[in-house]
């Protein structure tokens, strides 16, 4: 009896109804806002949202949209391979991405093949 | 003891149960839970107000709280951008399109459309408050059809009320906090508050994250 109920508790708690860490946001918020107050510092943005992204992959908790914003900043800072790489992170870890995904990475692939020296990894 | 360890246990049980369970939902969620989107697409803001900073603050906080509520919401910056080269920057423009070419542009189950009805910021003296009005709708990217709708207001004073004891004191860390307030306002909070309130009042998506924030 004690152990069954040991069990039961045991595996609600670590199940995750109590304790669970959610997403790993970072600061995603005040560097969106920050990014929309000040456009012209896009590169600025653009590393933030690296080191975010990079200490959310290290706790398994990316956040959904942040591969593929990081992506898209990198296609518009004109590394069309570096952006098709996050496209992809994006629609492997969330399939309902997928669609856009696919619009993204031939847009990447269109830019990619525009330019002679493409970006490395 | 054995009796009494079973006892504990029990009791420790049940509340781990009950602190589980939700509250049961007071609203008709049939339409949404029949569609039962995962993915929601949110479109640029139509803003009425005559606060230009509005629609950035409330873009910038919507994604976390709708996200850890269970669904893939799609990034909002890339979404933004794509659509300002698809023609639609125009919020108005944006909201008034089939939801169902928008549902099959991007892949998405569900889109929000949100309005910015009223941001009036009164600067008085020492206090300043901000009186807002937000109107929220997903819409089934599939068909079209309303699946939830919703309402934010509210009263938000960035000041902190934090007392000194002291009546004196207190008025001029006040109106110093104002004065901070006034240069540089900071109103993540509010639309964190406002979006996080409502993200609660949609039927939990896949992904749900439970979470205290």
């Amino acid at each position: 009896m004690i152990r069954v109920l040991l069990l039961g508790t045991i595996l609600m708690v670590t199940s995750g109804c109590a304790v669970q860490r959610g997403y790993a946001w970072g600061s995603y918020e005040q560097n969106l806002y920050d990014h929309y107050r000040d456009p012209s510092k896009a590169s600025e943005f653009s590393e933030k949202m690296f080191r975010d992204l990079t200490d959310a992959e290290a706790s398994k908790r990316v956040p959904p949209g942040v591969y593929a914003e990081y992506g898209y900043l990198m296609l518009e800072a004109g590394k069309p391979r570096k952006a098709a790489y996050y496209f992809n992170k994006e629609k492997t870890l969330w399939p309902e991405s997928s669609r856009f995904m696919d619009t993204l990475t031939q847009a990447a692939i269109k830019a990619n093949s525009g330019q002679k020296t493409g970006d490395t990894q | 003891m054995k009796r009494l360890l079973t006892a504990g246990l029990v009791i420790t049980t049940i509340t781990t149960l009950t602190a589980c369970v939700a509250a049961p939902p007071a609203r008709d969620y049939s339409a949404f839970n029949k569609a039962a989107p995962r993915s929601i697409l949110v479109l640029p803001v139509v803003n009425k107000s005559l606060d230009v900073e509005a629609p950035s603050y409330f873009l910038s906080t919507v994604t976390t709280p709708f996200a850890n509520r269970g669904f893939y919401i799609f990034p909002v910056n890339a979404v933004k951008s794509v659509m300002d080269l698809e023609g639609m920057a125009d919020p108005d423009l944006a909201h008034r399109a089939d939801p169902k070419i928008l549902g099959e542009l991007f892949g998405a189950d569900a889109i929000l459309y949100v309005t910015i009805n009223r941001w009036d910021a009164k600067y008085a003296l020492i206090t300043t408050s901000v009186t807002v009005d937000f109107g929220y709708e997903i819409k089934d990217g599939r068909t079209g059809e309303s699946l939830w709708k919703d309402k934010q207001m509210m009263v938000y004073s960035p000041q902190q009320n934090n007392s000194t004891g002291n009546p004196m004191a207190d008025l001029l860390v006040m109106a110093v906090s104002a004065a901070i307030t006034k240069a540089k306002p900071n109103y993540l909070p509010l639309t964190r508050i406002a979006n996080g309130s409502v993200s609660l009042r949609v039927p939990e998506g896949p992904y749900i994250q439970k979470v205290m924030n």
